[in-house]
């Protein structure tokens, strides 16, 4: 992380006075106050922050952000502080700006299919509040009763449903941003186009290094008629990543394709009894909704694709509940791993799906060269991985050998053709990975955007880049009318 | 006016670095099925014709890597021989605004969207990963050749529909759907915009399988997409939910989705406007006698289209007055021989500009990507 700056935190009392001029009711600065907000998911890292503050305007907002950007004092907004990659881990010398008051569904219009909602309203909620009319919010991150759409804007957060109704940005319409100087901005709206840069696909996913969002539009849909899903077992998990292709290359959609690995079938069944078979390699949940009739017929043609690939388990949920059971268990499986091992690390990327077989073996190596052991599940359908490597934090080493483990998977996907998160962020976990990733220009031509947003760098820094542009150099650059300025001169 | 053609990525690098150094502005250019995108005046023309090679097309990964110049017809008729498409249907060559062959890096880089993008997404939603050079002659890669990434900044999205302005695409990896089996249109009359986006509306309020909603000629046309096993079904239920259509099936269904997404059906002397505004606020939208008003995207698009003795009704004021600063008008055609005194597009937001401005510089220091004319 960035070295802290110690005039900063020598001046904490000043700072969280002036800060309380524009939130009177609103700003933490004692120790035992500060203690909640000192992680988020990732509780590998803990820091606690110079102070909080908890707005509840937009004009709060703006204020408390133009001060700081005057003063030098770097912001880390936080929604519900549910990321798994530390994209809400403070720094020692930055305030938490705390968006939990911003906790109301301000419209939604039934007509024109979408919500306007508070960034601090969790993503549960939006479907909760549409219910009663047949609506829902598609994207589910598994963190769904607890996460907020303002996390899932700065994360471009995913879920089961992926495949077929995206992750956060396809979802999202428009926001209103503020910038660190203090300037509120409007991206997008009702519409379905903005015209211009698209400033709103940027900001979706960019892990709050650009802005702080105040205000989210959304898509919401009318509930599908029907849901059932299918329970497939498999001897090994090649035939069932062929069978997941299979599927694909039929040209079916399901709305969602999970996958379990043996070790991660019987922890989720010894914990949940979903009725899973303990004796297989591979179990795959495919489900379809749609009309009765779109899910009858699609699920005929996956259950055939199923036989044809060696399944030998198969069933098909009989009514809700059955189906509520099937999903139990692979909902369940981050806590029935925890049942079976005292921590676990969850690691987060994607492949392209042919490579399932051999990058899971591969995570098998890896794990067990640090002397651990995994459990997978994952998002079959786009090829989205979540080894969870079981550790005991209480042995000296084994934290250590796990986030050694997840960097060499995540390396490993990479290497695969795949990239390094497919819905968990970059944080503060896998920067450093980046530079695998991504080239040095690569890293350069995203990076340099933060300094037509935050060119001090205020906005949680440490986070996603492993070194930023200096802006200062960039912004130097005067342009005028396309022109530069002295042109005679020759630059480095 | 001098016109380079580079045949590599490397080449292209090399033709933008070195307008850098010499302060040339170049008028970028695909394969030029829009000729009247390019920019009033540069130094030089940057031909991507060149720039077409090996087409990577992986059907069970749903995925498509190819060259920026290649022909978007040919990437079509890969995808339909394999039974998959692009859904958020770009308009092709026959598109009443094109005037020759269409190439990927210009669909991208125009980033239009056609009748499915209310329900399977804009194009920049199906971008996954591009390769391009800056304006400053910088070579880069951005996203990822998988179907679900989060990894670093979003740069796919930003460059789609960015016209060029940042960087020139070299490679763009798209994201592919299954082309859907079997499709029927239900058409029920509307005489006003503001009943049929009513009509639109409540159509879908419930999960009926519609993939396209739009009106033209007094008709609103409901698409379902679904396989051939459960249309009858669909079909029958929102026949039974909003009596009193008749359905378009088969050719005639396609047809006509092809025509409102392409206008070919447009006089080739009228003037075309794309204004994507709220679907509530379409009904608002006050024309003179004369010209013709199309829906689309269940009324979030209006499609305006003038006569030449209207070519200087001012569209960016009627939907403003209609929408506010939610709407936006943009002039796709301009015939030959037809000129008007009104502005191309809507003003851009001023505090919106000033950050795009900060962004352009970012991109392009020395400018030597010359925006572009508007017709």
């Amino acid at each position: 992380m960035p070295i802290p700056d110690a005039a900063i935190i020598a001046a904490r009392a000043e700072i969280a006075k002036a800060l309380a001029a524009i939130v009177p009711d609103g700003v933490i600065a004692d120790d035992a106050g500060l203690s909640p907000y000192g992680s988020d998911g990732l509780t590998m890292y803990a820091q606690s922050p110079l102070a909080v503050v908890l707005p509840r305007t937009t004009e709060q907002v703006s204020r408390v952000l133009a001060w700081c950007h005057g003063r030098g004092v770097k912001v880390v907004a936080r929604g519900s502080g549910t990321s798994l990659s530390g994209g809400a881990l403070p720094l020692a010398d930055g305030i938490v700006l705390g968006m939990s008051r911003f906790n109301r569904i301000l419209d939604v219009d039934y007509d024109q299919r979408i919500a306007v909602v508070q960034p601090g309203v969790t993503n549960l909620a939006v479907s909760q509040a549409t219910a009663h009319r047949g609506f829902y919010y598609a994207p589910d991150p598994s963190s769904q009763i607890a996460c907020s759409i303002g996390g899932n804007v700065a994360e471009n957060a995913g879920g089961v449903h992926c495949l077929k109704y995206g992750t956060t940005s396809p979802n999202l319409l428009g926001v209103e941003l503020v910038l660190i100087d203090g300037t509120v901005l409007r991206l997008g709206g009702p519409g379905m186009e903005q015209p211009g840069l698209d400033l709103l696909g940027l900001i979706c996913g960019s892990e709050g290094l650009l802005g702080v969002v105040t205000e989210a539009t959304v898509r919401i849909l009318p509930k599908p008629a029907t849901a059932r899903a299918l329970l497939m077992g498999f001897t090994s998990v090649a035939a069932a990543g062929d069978c997941v292709a299979a599927i694909i290359a039929a040209g079916i959609i399901p709305a969602g394709l999970e996958m379990m690995d043996a070790p991660a079938i019987r922890a989720a069944e010894d914990f949940v009894a979903a009725g899973y078979p303990t004796d297989v390699a591979a179990l795959m949940i495919a489900e379809a909704d749609g009309t009765a009739a779109q899910v009858d017929d699609q699920l005929a043609q996956i259950s055939a694709i199923a036989r044809a690939h060696g399944c030998t388990h198969l069933k098909e949920s009989q009514d809700e509940a059955q189906r509520l059971l099937f999903w139990a268990g692979r909902k369940a499986a981050f806590p029935a791993v925890g049942r079976i091992a005292s921590d676990y690390y969850c690691v987060d990327g994607t492949i392209p799906r042919r490579m399932l077989g051999r990058v899971l073996a591969q995570i098998s190596e890896i794990v067990a060269s640090h002397g651990l052991a995994v459990a997978n599940v994952f998002h079959a359908g786009d090829g989205n991985l979540h080894p969870l490597v079981m550790y005991d934090a209480s042995v000296p080493g084994q934290t250590e050998a796990a986030e050694a483990a997840g960097a060499e998977i995540l390396l490993a996907c990479v290497d695969a053709g795949g990239v390094l998160t497919g819905e968990h962020g970059v944080g503060v976990e896998k920067r450093d990975l980046m530079r695998h990733q991504f080239s040095a220009m690569d890293l350069d031509v995203q990076s340099r955007l933060k300094c037509a947003f935050d060119a001090k760098g205020l906005l949680n820094p440490g986070k996603l880049f492993p070194t930023l542009s200096r802006c200062a150099e960039m912004n130097a650059v005067h342009v005028h009318g396309g022109r530069l300025a002295h042109p005679e001169l020759p630059r480095f | 006016m001098q016109i380079l053609s580079p045949s590599s990525p490397a080449e292209l690098a090399a033709i933008i670095g070195q307008a850098n150094g010499e302060r040339l502005r170049l008028a970028v250019r695909g394969r030029g099925s829009r000729p009247e995108f390019q920019p009033a005046s540069a130094d030089a023309r940057l031909d991507l014709s060149a720039l077409t090679g090996e087409i990577v097309h992986d059907p069970a990964e749903l995925m498509l890597t190819a060259p920026a110049a290649t022909p978007m017809a040919q990437i079509a008729a890969l995808l339909a021989a394999a039974g998959q498409c692009l859904a958020f249907e770009p308009p092709g060559d026959a598109a009443a605004w094109s005037r020759g062959e269409g190439s990927l890096g210009g669909a991208v880089a125009c980033g239009l969207s056609g009748p499915r993008r209310p329900f399977a997404g804009a194009a920049r939603d199906h971008v996954l990963a591009l390769s391009g050079v800056t304006g400053a002659g910088e070579p880069f890669n951005a996203g990822g050749k998988v179907l679900k990434n989060v990894t670093g900044f979003d740069l796919p999205r930003l460059l789609t529909g960015s016209h060029g302005s940042l960087a020139v695409l070299t490679e763009i990896t798209v994201r592919l759907a299954p082309l859907p089996p079997a499709s029927a249109t239900y058409g029920l009359p509307a005489d006003t915009a503001a009943a049929a986006v009513r009509i639109m509306a409540d159509a879908l309020m419930v999960d009926c399988g519609i993939t396209g909603a739009a009106w033209r000629d007094g008709m609103v046309a409901l698409r379902i997409e679904a396989s051939a096993v459960a249309l009858p079904a669909l079909m029958a239920a929102l026949a039974a939910r909003l009596p009193g259509g008749h359905w378009l099936e088969g050719a005639a269904s396609r047809v006509h989705w092809l025509t409102l997404a392409e206008l070919g059906d447009v006089p080739a002397d009228a003037i075309i406007w794309r204004c994507p505004l709220p679907a509530v606020r379409a009904g608002g939208l006050v024309l003179p006698a004369g010209a013709e008003l199309r829906l689309d995207w269940g009324g979030a698009l209006a499609w305006i289209i003038l006569p030449p003795a209207l070519a200087d009704f001012d569209v960016p004021a009627a939907v403003a007055q209609a929408a506010g600063r939610e709407g936006h008008a943009r002039r796709l055609r301009l015939p030959d021989g037809v000129t008007s005194q009104v502005p191309a597009h809507s003003p851009a937001d001023p505090a919106l500009a000033l950050l795009q401005g900060r962004i352009k510089a970012l991109f392009d220091p020395a400018g030597a990507l010359a925006a572009e004319a508007v017709p």
